[in-house]
């Protein structure tokens, strides 16, 4: 589902739709702005009752039909998924309010208690294509790691899939996006991206444990 | 003025009914049961927006604790609850009860006793969905969507979601009822000579967003029903099939509303610029038709709000939300245009009606971001979407509430508002706006999640959340010199004549406030602006509304 490095390819739309938005922001105020003085130009004069503008406003279409187009384009481009073999699997369950990670294969699970500040740590090899799937053990939940840009939702007996790709180290909070009940506001993780030999050699720590 | 023959024959005399709050209550007049239901609906407006006060109180700070979690959940819940279903929407629908029947001519709307019945079921519905906060586990607490199995009886046991779900089923319900009657007798009861597209712009928004209220509320209704099921058996959601379901159902309502939530406040944004402009609203066509365009595609974009559940096709939906882009640019256009052309003169109205146009935009463009799945994998469900839509429905929608309310104050109650009062209202509110709103943004790009009751200070939110708080109470500020205004307005009784700003739609030939049945004798109708035509064709050369000073405006200008 989706990309695999989500941060990138977020990166990349934001930085057209941004600007994007600012310049037809700034068209449009600006236009504001000239109306505002222009009748303070004309004071004295007679409004206009011309109905309409045809050619002005086919032309404006145009150009705006032209603009949502290539939006949607990019949009549509960036949806493009990506299915690479993964280096690592992760089944995350969301219950409220924690989460437990196991990381599938092996017999490692990792999880906490939230509240409190117990949090639970998702540690993940950089540079690997992780495959992560993700459910609930009751109500709706979404997963959402902020620096990855992304989050998807964890639904009660469904299960959502999606990969991604962490490129640097680090750890980074992460947070529960859907309301869920009483200690939702409390209901983060980390997610901790090393170098791929220091997780294997972590991983083989956490699985010699009883 | 040409006269045409006055529809009083056939009607009931007025005097035959009980006086008193009996009388109000109970009256088939569109303009009381209109005033009734967006009387109720401001004074809902102060309740709930008293709610988001508190929230933003408790969240002015991190780790502050101004009220308990469980406290913290029944304010969103209802704040975001109350302004939809018994606040915004019901004052969209009820500025159609009222006008409606006025703007096309028609001397009462169609099926009386339904729109009377629609204003009760709302009002249950607000009774129902607030009784919550009497019962012993307090109000809602499952934010305004209130998706399953959390708001099931296993996960939120007790009466206040229960009542909730009674009180939510109720007020939409009575607002669909309101809608298919102002539907109805935009369609059926025109006035002679008011063809479709002679309709007002205003007409033209409510025939928009009554279609919209007649297609999309049934889902929501469905949508309750299901949550009636899962309160008394849980075991509906025990697959996924429903938990996904009850989204789709809810969404299915839950975009459209937003559009019923917006279109009449185009509309009536629409006629402000153009009655201060002093000129007809310029491409009146291309509006009416993108407002349909707009309407037919607001059913095909809810699964946009579910791009993070997995379950709908990112594509689709990407494709159908990014188009309205195109219909909203040309709305854009005519406001644009219509000021470019004409003259303006700055009455209060015309100033939230010029505010909205860029603040509008900014919940434009901003959803348009959120139309685009890789971006709003990010925004669901954060600040960055309180910001969006309060940029639409506040800075948006209620400005254009308030451009109406201005417009129209002295129709429905015959007196002027205070010009002086309304622009310290009016730039208070553009301050305390922007104040609270945009920094919104900047917390969801930081990372803060919607609906949590509070957060701790390694987290960074809190310079931006104190702004936001500081920006609320300005708001407060605003909506305090906007009860002073009306105060001022009933005590001092400064007569506003039948037509105070030079209007150009049929409301404005009769008195103010109208009779029973709203005229006496119609002039004869050949465009939309059927009153401009009327002014053009006197020999005096007045040329735009009455400039003499604030508040000293002539009775009558005719």
């Amino acid at each position: 589902m989706g990309g695999l490095n989500h941060r990138a390819t977020y990166g990349a739309v934001w930085h057209v739709e941004l600007p994007f938005a600012i310049v037809v922001f700034a068209l449009i105020a600006g236009t504001l702005g000239v109306a505002l003085v222009r009748s303070r130009l004309r004071r004295g004069r007679s409004p206009s009752h011309k109905a309409s503008y045809p050619a002005a406003e086919i032309l404006y279409v145009c150009v705006v039909a032209a603009a949502a187009f290539s939006l949607i384009g990019l949009s549509v481009t960036a949806n493009a998924s990506s299915d690479p073999k993964p280096a690592v699997r992760v089944h995350a369950t969301a219950y409220q309010w924690c989460w437990r990670f196991d990381y599938l294969g092996t017999d490692v699970s990792v999880s906490g208690t939230c509240i409190g500040g117990d949090l639970p740590t998702l540690e993940l090899p950089t540079g690997e294509s992780i495959h992560v799937s993700l459910t609930s053990a009751d109500v709706v939940h979404s997963m959402w790691v902020p620096y990855l840009r992304f989050k998807m939702q964890a639904i009660p007996h469904i299960t959502n899939t999606f990969n991604l790709k962490l490129t640097s180290v680090g750890t980074f909070p992460a947070r529960c996006a859907e309301f869920c009940g009483l200690y939702h506001y409390a209901m983060h993780f980390r997610v901790k991206a090393v170098p791929p030999a220091q997780f294997n050699s972590w991983l083989h720590a956490q699985e010699r444990r009883p | 003025m040409t006269v045409v023959a006055p529809p009083e024959e056939g009607y009931p005399p007025a005097a035959a009914r009980p006086g008193g709050l009996v009388g109000a209550l109970t009256s088939l007049d569109h303009k009381k049961i209109g005033l009734l239901t967006i009387g109720t609906a401001l004074g809902l407006f102060f309740v709930f927006g008293a709610l988001a006060l508190l929230m933003r109180l408790q969240l002015a700070q991190p780790d502050q604790h101004v009220v308990t979690a469980t406290t913290y959940d029944q304010l969103f819940t209802m704040h975001g609850s109350g302004m939809i279903y018994l606040v915004v929407t019901p004052i969209a629908i009820g500025y159609g009860v009222y006008l409606v029947p006025l703007q096309v001519g028609a001397p009462a709307i169609a099926a009386p006793r339904t729109t009377l019945f629609g204003f009760w079921l709302y009002a249950a519905g607000a009774a129902a969905m607030l009784l919550g906060f009497l019962t012993g586990g307090g109000a809602g607490t499952d934010g305004w969507y209130a998706y399953p199995p959390l708001s099931d009886a296993t996960f939120t046991p007790g009466p206040g979601e229960s009542l909730w779900v009674v009180g939510t089923f109720l007020a939409v319900l009575g607002m669909m009822l309101l809608g298919a009657t102002v539907l109805w007798t935009a369609l059926r009861l025109r006035a002679p000579g008011m063809t479709p597209l002679r309709m007002p712009l205003f007409t033209w928004s409510m025939v928009v967003t009554c279609l919209m209220t007649v297609s999309a509320f049934p889902a929501l209704l469905g949508a309750m029903v299901l949550l009636g099921i899962g309160r008394n058996n849980p075991s509906i959601f025990s697959t996924g099939t429903w938990v996904v379901g009850y989204q789709n159902l809810f969404w299915f309502y839950g975009h459209p509303v937003v559009y019923v939530m917006f279109f009449p406040f185009v509309g009536a944004v629409g006629e402000t610029l153009a009655t201060f402009s002093g000129r007809p609203y310029a491409g009146y066509k291309p509006t009416v038709l993108s407002l349909l365009a707009f309407a037919a595609l607001s059913m095909s974009v809810w699964g946009h709000h579910m791009f993070i559940t997995g379950r709908v096709s990112n594509d689709y939906y990407s494709v159908t939300s990014i188009t309205l882009a195109i219909p909203a640019g040309i709305e854009y256009f005519g406001f644009l245009t219509t000021i470019l052309t004409g003259r303006i003169v700055y009455r209060t109205a015309m100033l939230f009606a010029l505010a909205f146009i860029p603040q509008f935009l900014i919940g434009g463009l901003s959803g348009v971001m959120v139309g685009t799945p890789v971006l709003d994998y990010n925004f669901n469900g954060s600040y960055f979407i309180v910001a969006h839509f309060h940029y639409t429905l506040f800075a948006g929608s209620v400005f254009g509430l308030f451009a109406g309310l201005y417009l129209w104050w002295p129709k429905a109650t015959g007196y002027l508002l205070d010009e002086r009062l309304g622009k310290w209202h009016f730039w208070l509110m553009v301050i305390g706006t922007n104040v609270t709103f945009l920094p919104m943004f900047g917390l969801g790009l930081e990372g803060m999640p919607r609906r949590v009751s509070t957060y701790s200070t390694v987290s960074g939110f809190g310079t931006l959340s104190l702004i936001s708080t500081c920006g609320a109470f300005v708001i407060a500020l605003a909506m305090a010199v906007f009860v002073v205004n009306v105060v001022v307005s009933i005590k001092r009784r400064i007569p506003a004549g039948p037509d105070p700003w030079r209007g150009q739609t049929l409301e404005w030939v009769t008195a103010s406030p109208p009779p029973r049945y709203n005229f006496s004798a119609l002039p004869p109708i050949h465009s939309f602006t059927p009153l401009l035509d009327l002014h053009d064709a006197e020999p005096a050369g007045r040329t735009g509304p009455a400039e003499t000073r604030d508040g000293q405006l002539a009775e009558g200008t005719r």
